[in-house]
């Protein structure tokens, strides 16, 4: 986090280095008399200057505090627009929209839209098994399936919410994808008969195989078999 | 009467010519076949236009015979009939969800055309018209913006030659039963020229806010495939593509816009892209937690493992080539990393007893293909063809019994274990192994 905020202050000391001709940057960014204009550029503090016209030109375009637009193209969409194309789901739930299903309802659902090709049980079919594998990750065989390897009832939702049914993404509603989520979860034995899924009790389902991912980059330098007696010569 | 001894002898070719096509593409249901039957077809096509030329030779040495005029200019220009090489297709119940490769053994220099690069789908290719199209930049950013692709390609621009690997290339070598030839083995990483504008410029002109880390990726297909992606690398070297070697992307591309990711696993290079949302940490989507992960022996996963390592690849003699006889053949491969340039690649025809450093063709492009090869005199024996490539940071590539003893035989992505091809005294090149 911190190295990422440096990187952003250092590009914006080069862009700012960078930037060619000041006189042309004034020129474009506001309609100031050409006199004042010329007065401005050749003051010791042009850079500041630039900055606070750019804030009074494009006051729309730039938040208090924040380094303004180089080119200024793009539109400002509006939060209801963004809420619109804006799907996604984080682990701890945020994003989930308001709805709820029951294991019931998510089995008439599934047989109807999911069992074809996952099997009536999750046991798999023509797509992967969405059901079982527990405790077979270590085996020579293992069977990666919601219940033994996915690390989050959130993305279980997500991307039923985005991908499936397979021929017909998007076909579900919020309360059929939290039915079928519940379902599958059933199936693995995370939840329930009598469980209902909501926006609020989603993210608190934990998952078993939750704390068996581990970022490569704290991996490789113990596992990374290029490395040790191979790097360099 | 040359000439129209020529005509007709060539006419004569074309007709067949025509009709193994046309009857390869009727009995093509079996696409492994397919891919056998083209190889034939090819050496019967280099046949005909050899005799062909040799029927044409009397016509060009007799100057008094007229000439047949070559056809009229054209729009958009198509390739020699006489060429046959094509992407071999994955078969699938679902073919909308499906991969295609790249023939990387009839592939010359460092670039695969358009037509030929890789194909990974989830949902089928998107028509998507460029004008309606929207990129829409959000979440922890000072200003929301929404970016028409005709905003995009005002922005400055880079133009780069990078390679895209899909994390899953290789897939086929983990275990005893290997891809019998190199399109089916190494297929899925094709190497082309991306031009579009730096994704760090985008995100300047929204302003990353101070907490953010990661973004979002998102793609318009119909499952909207997205991915995570570290904030670092975004601002490093990432590309928001329109331009694929000189034209605009291909659908199956991406078009009218994709990201672009230098030497990241392919999948991250997300395509058609429409929506980008700036955070504070990853999303966790299915393909990065249920999919490119790397199972490990202990029941541990390899998450957001981008890189892809130091690789390469002996593209000839390969699988289901035929060397005519003993004597001089130029081995040639293919070699790339995710981290960088390829500093070098060293070739063994006796399954890896003994090395010789291969000659690297110019030019080497950090993250992108490299092309070696290295002078062979077949003496008619039993060969194992074997290469292996060190990177300019001085990572080299491992064999994959490495592979398997670092993160066990079920990691099933980033294997970029060492290839072997076997040639027999009859002169079939093989999969088997060393």
């Amino acid at each position: 986090m911190q190295r990422h905020s440096e990187r952003v202050s250092v590009y914006w000391q080069l862009r700012r280095a960078q930037a060619p001709n000041v006189r042309q940057l004034v020129n474009a960014m506001c309609g100031v008399p050409k006199s004042i204009r010329a007065h401005l550029t050749r003051s010791v503090g042009a850079c500041l200057i630039v900055l606070a016209t750019a804030f009074l030109g494009m006051p729309s375009r730039t938040a208090l505090g924040a380094p303004a637009q180089v080119y200024g193209l793009g539109a400002i969409p509006s939060d209801t627009e963004v809420r619109a194309w804006d799907i996604s789901i984080s682990p701890d739930g945020d994003g989930l929209p308001k709805g709820r299903g029951t294991v019931q309802q998510g089995a008439d659902i599934y047989s109807i839209r999911c069992a074809e090709c996952h099997g009536q049980q999750g046991e798999g079919g023509d797509a992967e098994a969405l059901a079982g594998g527990h405790r077979t990750l270590r085996s020579p065989r293992p069977l990666k399936t919601v219940g033994s390897y996915w690390p989050y009832s959130t993305t279980v939702w997500d991307y039923v919410n985005r991908a499936m049914p397979f021929d017909r993404p998007g076909m579900l509603t919020a309360d059929q994808v939290y039915a079928v989520v519940a379902y599958v979860l059933f199936l693995n034995g995370i939840v329930e008969q009598a469980a209902e899924l909501n926006e609020d009790n989603l993210a608190d389902v934990i998952m078993p195989n939750r704390d068996s991912f581990v970022p490569a980059q704290e991996l490789d330098p113990v596992i990374e078999p290029s490395r040790p007696g191979i790097q360099g010569q | 009467m040359h000439r129209l001894k020529c005509v007709r002898f060539l006419s004569r070719q074309f007709a067949r010519l025509g009709y193994q096509a046309g009857t390869a593409w009727r009995t093509g249901s079996n696409w492994r076949w397919l891919g056998t039957g083209s190889r034939r077809r090819f050496f019967g096509f280099g046949l005909i236009g050899g005799s062909s030329l040799l029927a044409c030779r009397d016509t060009a040495t007799d100057e008094k015979a007229e000439r047949l005029l070559g056809s009229p200019v054209s729009r958009y220009g198509g390739r020699s009939p006489f060429e046959t090489a094509g992407r071999h297709l994955r078969t699938t119940r679902t073919p909308e969800s499906s991969s295609s490769r790249t023939p990387l053994a009839d592939s010359s220099g460092i670039l695969t055309p358009s037509s030929l690069h890789f194909e990974r789908h989830h949902a089928g290719v998107p028509g998507i018209d460029p004008v309606e199209h929207r990129l829409l930049i959000h979440g922890m950013v000072d200003r929301p913006l929404v970016y028409t692709v005709a905003d995009l390609k005002r922005l400055p621009s880079v133009s780069r030659a990078c390679f895209i690997e899909c994390a899953g290339n290789g897939g086929s070598e983990w275990g005893p039963r290997t891809a019998p030839d190199v399109q089916q083995s190494h297929g899925l990483a094709s190497c082309s020229e991306w031009t579009g504008v730096p994704l760090s410029v985008l995100l300047s002109e929204a302003g990353t806010k101070s907490e953010s880390s990661w973004l979002l990726a998102e793609g318009a297909d119909a499952c909207k495939m997205q991915r995570s992606v570290p904030l670092e690398k975004a601002m490093d070297d990432a590309i928001v593509a329109f331009g694929q070697n000189g034209e605009a992307l291909r659908p199956e591309q991406g078009y009218p816009i994709r990201l672009v990711l230098p030497g990241w696993e392919g999948n991250t290079s997300v395509k058609w892209l429409r929506r980008i949302k700036v955070w504070d940490r990853p999303h966790m989507t299915r393909d990065e937690t249920s999919r490119y992960t790397e199972l490990l022996r202990d029941g541990r996963s390899r998450q957001f493992s981008f890189v892809m390592e130091v690789k390469s690849v002996i593209t000839f003699p390969s699988g289901r080539h035929k060397l005519p006889g003993p004597g001089h053949y130029e081995i040639r491969g293919l070699a790339w990393s995710g981290r960088g340039a390829i500093e070098r690649v060293e070739v063994s025809t006796d399954a890896g007893h003994t090395w010789i450093e291969a000659e690297l063709q110019e030019p080497r492009l950090p993250k992108a293909f490299a092309r070696f090869r290295l002078p062979w005199r077949w003496d008619g024996g039993r060969a194992v063809l074997q290469s292996r490539a060190l990177d300019e940071l001085g990572f080299r590539q491992p064999t994959v019994a490495d592979l398997v003893w670092a993160r066990g035989a079920s990691s099933a992505y980033h294997n970029n274990g060492i290839k072997s091809w076997q040639v027999a005294p009859d002169g079939w090149v093989s999969n088997a192994t060393a």
